[in-house]
Parts: structure tokens; sequence; C-alpha cells
């Protein structure tokens, strides 16, 4: 017995040291990842849709975000929530060091983020374009669509990062004036026109001439620079283009919080953020304007807030969130009529923005009232849309709450909201120390 | 009356004849100094009578003659001592204390084989945890290891019930990979996460410790190595140490010895009400809400939240006031026995503690197996089995908010409000609307096989296998109507949270050695091993959110459900070879070098090497005079810390497109040239017994530097993968020194006075940052980040450096910040990060004593002392610059200007509180008295005895927070006190008993 045990154990140590001989090239070493999307699963034509359908997941969470995020930093939205998580988002306070704007996911409810996430879609929007590029229509069934939604979510990221940050960069490149990344984005919309065309895809060909017209439009007027009438009259070409009735959608499911409008969870599900004062009753002339639908709820998560005041555009968690549509074209138009034209060029634009409403007409042949009509319908139009921080921006439009006002203001009935601090004057994200701090051609940070 | 007659001569005859039979022997126990715990196996001589004790400790010495007899009794590693006794005694106690210097002493830790000391070339400390259990007990081994060990720091964080520490030994060594040590159990390597509780808001709360899984009255002893020099033969992940777990084992005796004790207790939080800041507010005199600056209709109100809660449970307002003693209590038995051939030792413990919260408590079960075949000289078997059944209910803190956050930053203005006063709501909504339980199965075992097949050769093979199944939950309960004002909206539905998480452990070692004599001077010792190590974790995790009716507590009973899986697994495969020179025992030269390769390397990079050499020199041993033994040793060893499992592999995650398609967007970028970071320790120590090897001295000096060192560095975001890659970049240099000393400088028949004291300070510092772009040394890693020549583990801080107060506004003005580079100063805005200090400390230490009074009271002590660190006090910061609601806020003019401006920039500039961290605490007082045999009888037991514990009595600190040993101990660095419950007071009475 005892025998057989000690032949038994030489043979296991034998075995043993012919296993630690395998160091190097042993079996015993291979490491499995069956939970890890790897690359070279996604590099050959049979993926290429996949990297769209990405770059389309990543630019709708994205958007949803920056939805509320710059519905925060302007008037549109106020916070309501208890802990500090946004209240650098609504006081306008962030600093480029750092914060939830530039690290923290799109899909979080209490503290997300944009700068991290629009790059993370831009990046795999331009991927998508570039691997499409070198596959053959055969390769890849409905490429030319492929590359036409690739290229209409690449000028789109472009397009928000230009609008939203006071600087911004692409591929760990130098800093970019968002002039630069405007003028990015508007050969990314060029390109998804091409392609749309060539596709024979009317959506998003019309999508694609929405978001030119935006970016020429910024181009076209710089915050303090004077107009560039050229720009000017190809945003309003492309945005006479925009058939009636026309929107493009970005959809939304409840599946997962990054499939889901968030904004719907951050205002309506948990009361975190609600719609500011600005929009509570919106009336033009007495009557109730339709296109800012808040109802009052009730207390917010903060415990401070009496009333958390909630949007309706967005009632569920699939509620889609319009990225271009015929009324921001047609005000395009009007604001383009208005500088090329004369400022009454501007106003039947506006009527029939009221007609399709229900709302009395604007009447005025003031240059500087119907310049502010213009502003008026772009924030209900394209309420909680993602355009009023950049219209706050080139417009030069008063803060609201202004500079220096303690953070927040009292309740309607007098209580008080104290949750420290003031409002600053930022208009724009700045380029965050994430970005500076490991870009190469970036100056460092503080 | 005839049979009356019969038993009466008979009971005579007997009494005789025992008389006769005790005057001719003697007999007794043999104990050890310090403990007074039983030595089995101690000789005892007399008369040319020669015994060894047995289990008990109890030996006879029979055939005696005359009235007194002069018995002798030693023990190797122990001073020998004689004393005299009558002849016919039978009650005698013999006490002997081991050596201050014991090379004999047998060490089983980062050698191939079990040696004696003398041979080690590095240090090694050592804790006698079962002598440690019997007069002062702890109630887990991280308090166990707490200041007994020089440069092992136990990092508590919290003072839940059933939390655990991380610990660092000899320093930070890496940028960003853990400094967990590596923990084996009777030479197989087990668990050592430290994982995280509840996790909300991005931080974590109510840390949990694997380590803290064994029973410390299973324990025999505890052998730590502190570094790359004495931890080479561990190889990849051995840069932060290494400690091994003995469990007790049986020893041969007559019959089975029973084990029982018994443990009762209770914890509190010392003085809430003075370390509680009482935050304030202006509250209108017209209308009773807050107001901006105090004046005759806005009262300054201060909020003291304990003395309301007790005074509104007084009354019978509320169910119980803020904070309650927590009663704890442990019960345990073990039987341990055995023949020569087979020994056994079988152990069971179950504590039940509650803390101060209602919704914090542990219930633990573990049982402990250990059974050994001896195989005559050829073989011996050792088998492990260890099981632990847990349940921790973990109390909301920290990031997670619960009644720390409410009561901290509470509001007096909402007194007269259904929130009481706190932030959020009142405790019994935080104590009743969630809860957080955090369950564990753990198996461990292992086998050890010791074949010696001829004289000069002996192998070894131990397999081990280590698997934690752990349950976290969070349950946040569908809210009573009168609730939901505290949390509005879908919250108020409730949801329900579960991760179930196996963690596999699987280890072989194999160890060879054959030995020679080279000469009559020299003997040769060759060893060759190899390891295999594997971790796998499967994760599964279920969520759910709104509850569709009360009452409902599982994620089925939710209307939106989610779930994820994933799995983790990391291999190492090493071999080793070394060969050991000695010579006529005073001598030892020991060189060997490891080869690893490991799973999470890159694909471009194969196979490391680590080198050791160490020597040790016996320069005098258990001579005559003041200096009785003197060891010189010096060591130099590398070991690595391997990659995070998956580090190097660029992936993609899969999420759902909004138009429901299944989509990847990418996630890690990866990284093929990833190695794992090497670490290089010199190390030269003495130890020295002294004055009758009665006083021991010990003296280390170490320089330890990690190459290669991995940093979690972030990316732009620019680049498309965002978030973080893991590059070798740097190195981090740990140098410092560690003393200990101890003895028994008082030693008369009825009182003797046992004293340790241990001091370590480490100096850390980044030596390289690799290389700039333009080719020059890289000088920082970011603001606020690494940067050369700083601590690892730094505190940055923008800084007020000059500003002056004006009445009229009430704010600081003319307010300058530190430029960072000595400048007279730059506005805030664009101030540059500073170096505030560093996390952990320089310095820390322990002095212990031990009176022993008549063999049979033992006095103990501990107070522990740390230095030369700074914490982030986020609780004042929260307070003054969040909710503005400390002093400075609303009595500007009696601070300091600088500190007022500071607390204006809403959180930009927080050099105020950043607060040194210094500490001296009253750790350890303990009283146990070992029961006399005829009081031990009254329980039918053989021996016993009951001691009476407290601990964390008091805190000695300028620390401006509740406690300088609260913070986030998820963060590699950072020490940031936020809403943690402080370390718990508690005292402890125990009895235990040996049949």
């Amino acid at each position: 017995m005892r025998t057989s045990f000690m032949r038994l154990l030489n043979r296991g140590a034998a075995a043993t040291g012919l296993v630690a001989g395998l160091v190097g090239c042993g079996q015993l070493l291979d490491q499995a990842a069956p939970s890890r999307v790897l690359e070279e699963t996604l590099q050959g034509p049979a993926a290429a849709k996949l990297i769209v359908d990405g770059a389309r997941a990543s630019f709708g969470c994205v958007l949803q975000a920056y939805v509320t995020g710059m519905g925060l930093f302007t008037d549109e939205l106020e916070d309501t929530q208890l802990g500090a998580a946004g209240w650098d988002w609504d006081r306008r306070s962030m600093l480029k060091v750092g914060g939830n704007f530039a690290t923290a996911g799109c899909d979080q409810a209490q503290q997300f983020g944009i700068y991290t996430a629009l790059q993370t879609a831009r990046y795999t929007a331009d991927l998508a374009v570039k691997n499409l590029a070198t596959f053959t229509d055969a390769e890849v069934p409905g490429r030319v669509a492929l590359l036409a939604t690739a290229s209409l979510f690449s000028g789109y990221s472009h397009l928000l990062m230009g609008e939203g940050f006071c600087s911004g960069t692409v591929d760990g490149g130098p800093e970019l004036t968002p002039a630069q990344v405007f003028a990015l984005a508007e050969t990314k919309f060029t390109d998804a026109i091409a392609s749309a065309t060539t596709a024979n895809n009317t959506s998003l060909l019309n999508a694609a001439r929405v978001g030119r017209a935006r970016t020429r439009l910024n181009l076209a007027k710089l915050p303090g620079a004077a107009i560039v009438t050229g720009k000017l009259t190809e945003a309003r070409a492309d945005a006479a283009l925009v058939p009636s009735g026309f929107v493009y959608n970005v959809p939304y499911n409840s599946a997962s919080t990054y499939s889901r409008n968030m904004f719907y969870t951050r205002n309506t599900e948990t009361r975190l953020y609600g719609v500011a004062p600005r929009y509570w009753a919106m009336t033009f002339n007495g009557t109730a304007d339709t296109r800012v639908r808040v109802t009052q709820g009730s207390i917010g998560a903060d415990n401070l807030t009496k009333n958390v005041y909630l949007a309706q555009k967005y009632n569920s968690q699939g509620a889609p969130i319009a990225l271009g549509k015929y009324q921001e074209a047609q005000l395009i138009v009007a604001e383009a009529d208005y500088h090329l034209v004369g400022p009454s060029a501007a106003v039947p634009i506006i009527n029939a923005l009221h007609t399709a409403v229900g709302l009395p007409a604007f009447a005025s042949t003031d240059a500087t009232e119907i310049l502010n009509q213009i502003i008026e319908e772009r924030s209900r139009e394209m309420f909680l849309e993602g355009h009023r921080a950049y219209d706050t921006k080139r417009f030069n439009l008063p803060l609201n709450p202004a500079a220096g006002t303690g953070f927040m203001p009292p309740n309607p009935d007098g209580s008080l909201r104290n949750k420290g601090g003031q409002y600053g004057d930022l208009r724009c994200l700045p380029l965050p120390d994430v970005e500076r701090d490991n870009n190469p051609n970036l100056t460092r940070g503080r | 009356m005839r049979w009356k007659r019969f038993l009466g001569i008979a009971a005579t005859l007997a009494t005789l004849l025992v008389g006769r039979a005790a005057a001719q022997e003697v007999s007794g126990v043999v104990l050890e100094g310090r403990s007074g715990r039983p030595l089995e196996g101690a000789r005892v001589s007399a008369n040319s009578k020669d015994v060894r004790t047995d289990a008990r400790g109890r030996f006879t010495l029979s055939g005696l003659s005359g009235t007194d007899v002069s018995i002798r009794v030693s023990m190797i590693g122990f001073r020998p001592i004689t004393v005299t006794a009558p002849v016919g005694k039978t009650d005698i106690r013999i006490t002997i204390s081991e050596q201050a210097v014991n090379l004999a002493e047998i060490v089983v830790t980062g050698t191939p084989e079990a040696i004696e000391k003398r041979s080690l070339g590095n240090s090694m400390s050592t804790v006698h945890a079962a002598d440690q259990q019997a007069f002062a007990p702890a109630p887990d081994i991280s308090n166990l290891i707490n200041s007994r060990a020089p440069g092992v720091v136990v990092i508590p964080g919290t003072g839940q019930v059933g939390s655990g520490p991380q610990v660092r030994i000899r320093g930070v060594n890496s940028f960003s990979l853990n400094g967990n040590p590596l923990i084996y159990i009777d030479g197989a390597r087990v668990n050592n996460d430290v994982s995280q509780g509840i996790s909300v808001q991005g931080f974590g709360s109510g840390i949990s410790s694997r380590l803290n899984d064994i029973d410390p009255d299973q324990i025999e002893s505890i052998e730590i190595i502190k570094g790359p020099a004495a931890a080479t033969l561990y190889g990849t992940e051995a840069t932060n140490g290494v400690i091994q777990i003995i469990t007790k084992r049986g020893k041969a005796g007559q019959r089975p010895v029973i084990g029982m004790s018994i443990r009762q207790g209770t914890n509190w939080f010392m003085n809430p009400e003075g370390r509680i800041v009482k935050p304030l507010n202006g509250i209108s005199t017209t209308n009773g809400a807050a107001c901006g600056v105090p004046s005759a209709t806005c009262v300054l109100t201060a909020w003291n939240p304990v003395r309301q809660e007790d005074s509104l449970f007084n009354l019978g307002l509320v169910d119980r006031p803020l904070f309650e003693n927590g009663y704890m209590m442990g019960y345990g038995v073990t039987v341990s026995g055995g023949t020569d051939a087979v020994r056994y030792h079988l152990g069971s413990s179950f504590d039940a503690d509650n803390g101060i919260e209602p919704t914090n408590d542990l219930r633990r079960l573990s049982t402990n197996a250990n059974v050994s075949i001896a195989g005559g000289d050829k073989y011996d078997i050792n088998m492990s089995f260890g099981f632990v059944k847990s349940k921790v209910n973990q109390a909301f803190e920290a990031g997670s908010g619960g009644i720390w956050f409410s009561t901290i930053f509470g509001d007096p203005a909402l007194i007269n409000t259904p929130r009481r006063g706190f932030n959020g709501a009142p405790p019994e909504f935080q104590w009743g609307s969630r809860q957080a339980v955090l369950s564990v199965n753990r198996f461990t075992t292992s086998v050890t096989i010791n074949h010696r097949p001829t004289t000069w050769l002996s192998q070894k093979l131990t397999v081990g296998l280590d698997q934690t199944d752990q349950a976290a939950e969070q349950l946040n309960r569908f809210l009573k109507p009168e609730w939901v004002q505290f949390n509005p909206g879908i919250n108020a539905l409730g949801g329900k949270f579960k991760n179930r998480r196996t963690v596999n452990y699987t280890s072989f070692d194999y160890s060879a050695t054959a030995r020679a004599k080279l000469t009559s001077a020299i003997n040769s010792s060759t060893s060759f091993g190899a390891q295999y190590f594997k971790r796998r974790t499967d994760d599964l995790t279920a969520n759910g959110t709104q509850f569709v009716a009360p009452g409902l507590e599982t994620v089925l009973a939710t209307a939106i459900t989610t779930s994820t899986e994933d799995f983790v697994e990391n291999a190492t495969l090493g071999v080793y070879l070394q060969q050991q020179f000695g010579w006529k025992d005073k001598f030892y030269l020991t060189g060997a070098v490891r080869v690893d390769n490991n799973s999470a390397f890159g694909d471009n990079f194969d196979l490391i090497a680590y080198p050791k050499v160490s020597a040790s020199y016996i320069a005098k041993e258990n001579g005559e005079g003041f200096l009785n033994t003197v060891k010189l040793r010096a060591a130099y060893g590398q070991s690595g810390q391997q990659p995070v499992a998956f580090a190097a592999i660029r992936s993609w995650r899969a999420v759902t497109g909004g138009d429901g398609s299944a989509a990847p967007i990418p996630e890690f970028v990866g990284n093929p040239d990833l190695k794992p970071e090497r670490a290089a320790e010199i190390e030269v120590g003495a130890d020295a017994g002294l004055l009758g090897d009665r006083l021991g001295f010990g003296i280390t000096a170490f320089s330890k530097t990690t190459k290669d060192a991995i940093l979690l560095q972030s990316l732009a975001p620019s680049l498309g993968f965002a978030g973080t890659q893991f590059v070798n970049i740097g190195a981090v240099r740990n140098r410092g020194i560690e003393l200990e000393t101890y003895g028994r400088p008082l030693e008369k028949k009825d009182v003797s006075l046992d004293l340790r004291f241990s001091l370590s300070y480490i100096k850390n510092k980044v030596t390289d940052l690799g290389l700039a772009p333009d080719g020059t040394p890289k000088k920082s890693l970011g603001a606020g980040q690494a940067t050369l020549n700083d601590p690892v583990n730094a505190r940055y801080h923008r800084k007020v450096i000059a500003a002056t107060y004006d009445p009229t506004t009430r704010k600081a003005i003319n307010v300058l910040c530190d430029d960072g580079v000595g400048g007279p100063g730059v506005a805030c805005s664009s101030a540059a990060l500073v170096l505030g200090g560093q996390f952990d400390p320089t310095t820390e230490g322990a002095l212990s004593a031990t009176v022993t009074l008549w063999n049979r009271f033992r006095l103990y002590g501990l107070a522990d002392f740390k230095a030369g660190n700074v914490h982030t006090d986020n609780n004042r910061r929260a307070l003054c610059q969040v909710f503005f609601r400390c002093d400075e806020n609303f009595n500007p003019d009696k601070y300091d200007p600088k500190v007022i401006a500071e607390i204006a920039t809403a959180g930009t500039v927080t050099s105020f509180v950043t607060s040194k961290a210094d500490f001296i605490k009253l750790r350890e007082l303990s009283v146990a008295y070992q029961l006399p045999r005829g009081i031990a009888k009254w329980f039918r037991a053989a021996d016993g005895n009951v001691s009476f514990s407290a601990r964390n009595l008091h805190t000695w600190t300028g620390y401006s927070g509740l406690d300088p040993e609260s913070y986030f101990v998820t963060q590699q660095f950072v020490r940031l006190e936020q809403d943690q419950t402080p370390q718990l007071a508690s005292f402890n009475v125990s009895l235990n008993l040996t049949f």
C-alpha cells in the first residue's frame, strides 16, 4: 500500500515538473474571454453594418444626455435633486479640470456626461465610414445607405461638439475652434447627402440637409462675428429643400439604460431635474403654446423644490427625440431671409408655424422684435431638442438666472432652495482636462 | 456490620496507598509565559526522570524520593528554567518564556520547505495568534495583525460591524494596481479580495474583506513576509507581500481535548454629540423658513440631532435613538487530539454581532477541520477544510447616504417638518426603506503531502481550492405612502439589485529539496519548485426596478428587469530553482530565480524572471553576558504584479440601440505590450537577543523600487476608445526602516512585565514617469496626478495663500491662490494644484504591555499610532461649500480670511479640508484571569480563563473629521472621509474552557 502510494507520489511529482516545463507555451494559461467583444471580430465586411449600428446607438445615447445637460446649462431645465451630481450643469460652474460632463456615461440618470460619449459616437461613426469605404457593395448589402447613415451621425456628432463646447478636437489632434469643428461637420453632412442621394434615401437625405443647414447657419453667424452672407445663403438653400412634415427622429426604447431616453427617467420618473420656470406656462398673446407642454408634478428629489415640472414631449422611456425637422428648417430659412431679404421676410414663416399649432399671428415690422421672435420660436419649436445652448451663445442672450445669482432661486411660494454656490457665466462647456492631459497635441491643463 | 468494617479498612488502605503514591511523584502544567497557554512538548526532568508535556501542557514525574525535587523545564526557543517543588505536589504551575530571538523557530512562508529562522536572509513577522487570543481576543484577523508587525498597515475605512479593511505592507508599489498582499492558508492561495458593498454615486461603502472570513480562534500563527526580497518564490503578484495563515492542528494525546468559548459584549459610538458637527442655519422668526445673514429676524440656530432623537425616544415618539449600543456575542467549540499516526483538530464558531444601527449586523458560522496523517519517516499528509457561512447587513453610509449623510448635513430649518432636520429623510426612512445584504458561503480546502523518500531528498505537494459564493443584494422597498415624499417619483416604487459572484482559487504548489553535506562544515540545499495558480470569477447580476405593490422583494416582482453575466479568469504558471549553502549553522547564502508567465500579459510579452539572493550570519547564539544572540541578514529579490485580467485586450461593448438593434461600441483599448510590474527590493537587518535573551531587538532597512509600474492611464476621449488604458510607465520607490523591540524586563515569581514596541517609517515617491514626446523626462502625468519626486499617494489641492476680510460684504477679498511655482500668487480661477501631503502614513507603530500577576492575571494594553499623512475631510467640505451650513458660512469674521475665501469657491479650492490625520489610539485593553482548577471544575472543565477586553477607547488626534481611520477604501490612494461610520468602541467578556 505504502509502496504504491510512493510510486504515485513520485509520478505526480514528475508530472508536475513536466507541466512546469511548459511555461510559456502551456494551455494552462489560455484566457477565455467569451464576455468580451474582441476587435478582430468586427473588422470584416460582415461586421460593417454592426459598426454603423454602434454609431447610431452611441449617438442616440449621447443625444438624450446632451438634451438634458444643455437643458440644465440653459434656462430649459433646473436641478431638483438632493445630491450635487447635477449642480455644475445647472449652475454653469464646471471647470475644465473635469467633472461629470467630461467623463460620466450618457446612460446614467443622476451623474451623466456628454464629452466622452460624444467622442465615442463620433469615432464610431467615422470608423464605420472608413470601414465601409474599403468594402464593396457586393460585400456589404446596402453599403451606400449605411455610408449615409454613418456620415449623418458623424456630422451631428461634430455639430454638437461645435455648439456645446468652447473648443473641440478630433482623433487626438490639435485644439479646434467651434468654426473648425463646424467645417468638419459640414463635410460629413455633404458626404451624407451624396450617399443618401445615391441610395435614394429621402429620410437620410433630408436629415443631412437639416444638419448641414444648421451647421452652415452656425458658420454664417459665429458669436461676435459679422454675418457671412455666402454661408447664410447656403444654409437657406439646404433648409428650403426640406419638405413640410419632415422629421428625423432618433428612436429610443426601454430595453436598457443605453437605449432609453433617460430624459424621461431624469425628469418624470425620478424628478432629478425639472423644467425651468420660463417654460411652465408658455402662451402667445394669451393662447397656450402646445409646442411646450409641461405638467406640474410633486416635490422634487431634493425635497426642496415644491413642484417639479414635467416635460410632456418625452412621456416615456421610448419617446423619440427630433434630430432635424421641417420647423427647424423653416426657422433657418426665416433667419436667413431676415438677414438676406429683410426682417419682415421672416414674419410669414413665423406665422405659418403659428398657424400649424393654432397660435395667433405674430405681427411686427421692428427688426429687433422680429429677431427676438425668431429666437423665441426656436426656443419653443425646438424645446428640449438641444438647440437652446448655442442660441444663447450665438445670440448672446441674457443668462437665466443671471451669473452671480445664488444657486438656486426660491420656490414660487418664497421658500428657499439654497444648494450652495452661485450661477456662473459659462456659455459653452470647456474642453475638459481629460482630453488636454492625454492628447499629446493639446496644451496641458491648468 | 462486617461489610462496614471491611469498607472502612479498604478506605484506609486506599488512602494510604494514594498518599504514598502521591508522595513519590509530582505533577503540574507548563505554561507559556506571556499568554499563559499550556505548552505541549516541553521537556520536564528531575532526578534523571525525563518526560514531555502532553497536549494540555501537563506532566507527571514519578518514582521520586525525598521531600523536595529540583525540576528543570526546557523547550527549543524558550529559556530553560529550574524550579523546586515538594515531592507529592500535584498542581505545580511552571511558566517558561520564549527566547527573545528564537533562531530555531520553524517558518514555512517564502521558502520551499519548512526551515529554521536562522537561515532566513529576510525579515519575517510572526503573529502568535493562539497565544494572543488567549488573553486579548481579537474579533477578526485584521484586528489580530493590526499593529503587531512593523510595516504592515491595516486600513479599516469604516467601523461597521462585518466590515473589513485593506492591508498595505511596506507602502504603495503601483500607480494603479491594488495593494492587497497575497493570502495563503496552510500553503494554499486563497481569496484576498477587498470588495465594496453598496455603491451609488460612483464610490463605495460598506467595505468587506475576505481576510476577515477566517475565525481568528482557529489560527495557530500568522507569518508575514513583506516584499520582493522575501517573496521572490511567489513570483508574479507577490510585490505586496504575503500573509500565510497557519491553522491549528491536533496534538497527540490520550483523549480528545475539548474547548468551549463564549463571548458577550457591546459596541458603541463614543461621544457622538461631541464629534458630529452641528449644522447651522439662519431661521426666520416670522415664518420659520431658512433665511440668509443672521439678524433680528433671522436667528442662527444649531441642530443637535443626537440629543433631539434621544429626547424623542424618551418621549416615545420614535422607536429608537439615533445611535444605540450594539449587542455582540460569539460561541465556539473545538475538539482536538489524536495519536502519533493521526491527529485532528475540529473547530466551529458562531458570531452574532450587531452594530449601532438597526441595519448593520453580522451573523457568521465558521467551521474548520484539520487532519494530519503521519506515515512514519517517509511521508505525512496534512488536510485542511474550512467552511464559512456569513451574512452581513450593511447600513447605508458614505456615498450611499443613510443616517450619516442625513445627520451630518442636516438643516435646522427643517426641524419642524417631517424630516425633523435631517437632510433628505429622517432615520426611520433610512433604516426602513432599503436594505443591503452581503451573504457569503465559502469553502476552503488544501491537502499537503510531504514525502521524504531518502534522507537527502524531500518533496512537497500542496493542492488548494478556495471557493467563495457571494451574494450582494440591495433592496429598495416599495415606499409607504408617508415616505413617498422623501423619495418621490419612480424611486418610490423601489427595486432590487442582486449580484451573485463565485470566486474560485485553484492552486498547485510542488517543491523538492535535495540536501547534501559537501564538507564537514558546508551543507547544500537545492530546491526546485513549480506553482500553478488560477483565479476565476463568475458574475451574475439581476436588477429590477418598480415593484408593482408593497411587500415585494424579488427581482421577479419588478416591472423592469435587466441582467448581466460575466466571467474573468487569470492564471499564473511559474517555476523556480533555489540553492542554499550553510556553513557551520552560522552562515547561510541563498540564491534563487523564478520564471513566470501569466495569462494577463500582453501578446508582445512572454516570460519574466525574478532573481533573489540572501544571506544570514549568526554572529552569536545563546551566549553569555549582555549580548546573547546576534543575527545579521541581508536580502535582495524581485517579484511582480501582473496586470488586471483582459487589460491587454482591445474589446468592444455590446449595447442595445434605440432602434432595438444589438450594437457594439468601443470599450477597452487594450495594450498588447502590457507586462507585469517588476519590484526589486534590498533589505538589510539584524536581530539581537540581550540581557539573557530576555530582550529582543530587530531592525530592518529596505529600499524597494517598482519599475514598469502599471498606470491606469486616462485616454483622450477623442481617440474613440475612451476611459482608461493600462500602461507600464515609470517607477515608484519605497524606502523605510522598521524597528521592533520586545522582551520581559521584569520577571519575578508573582509578577512579570512583557513589553513590545514597534516603529516603522516609510518614504514613498515617484522616481520615474517615462519620457515626454520631446524625449525629456516627464515631470507629471497631469494636474493633480502622479508627479516626479512626490509621493504616489499624494493629495493635491488648490490653496488660497492671501486674502483679506471685507466686513461690509462679509466676504474675503484680494484673494490670491498658490501658483505652484512659488510666485506671489494668481487668481484662483487659474490656480495650480499643489501638493498638500500624502494619504498614507509615513510613520506607524505600536506599544503594548502585558503584566502577569501570580501567573493568573494578565493585564494587556495596546496603543498604536500613525503619522505623517493627511486626509480629506469631505464632511467639512460639503457642509461648508455645498450645503453652506458650517459656522464659517454665518460668522466669517471669526475665521481666517483664507478659509472664507476657499469656502466661497464652492468646491474648486479645498486646502481647508486637507487635515493632518496623525493619531494615537488606545486600541486594546484587556484583563484575563486563568481560572484555578477548583473553579474550572465548577464547569466540569480541566482549565479555563475569563477575559474582559475593550477596544478603541480613545483617540488622540488633531484631525478635523469624525475619525482619522474613516474613509473610502476602495480608492487606491485617496483617503476621503464622508459619512462613514467611525471605528466603534467595544467591550467583550469571554470565557474559555478546556475539558
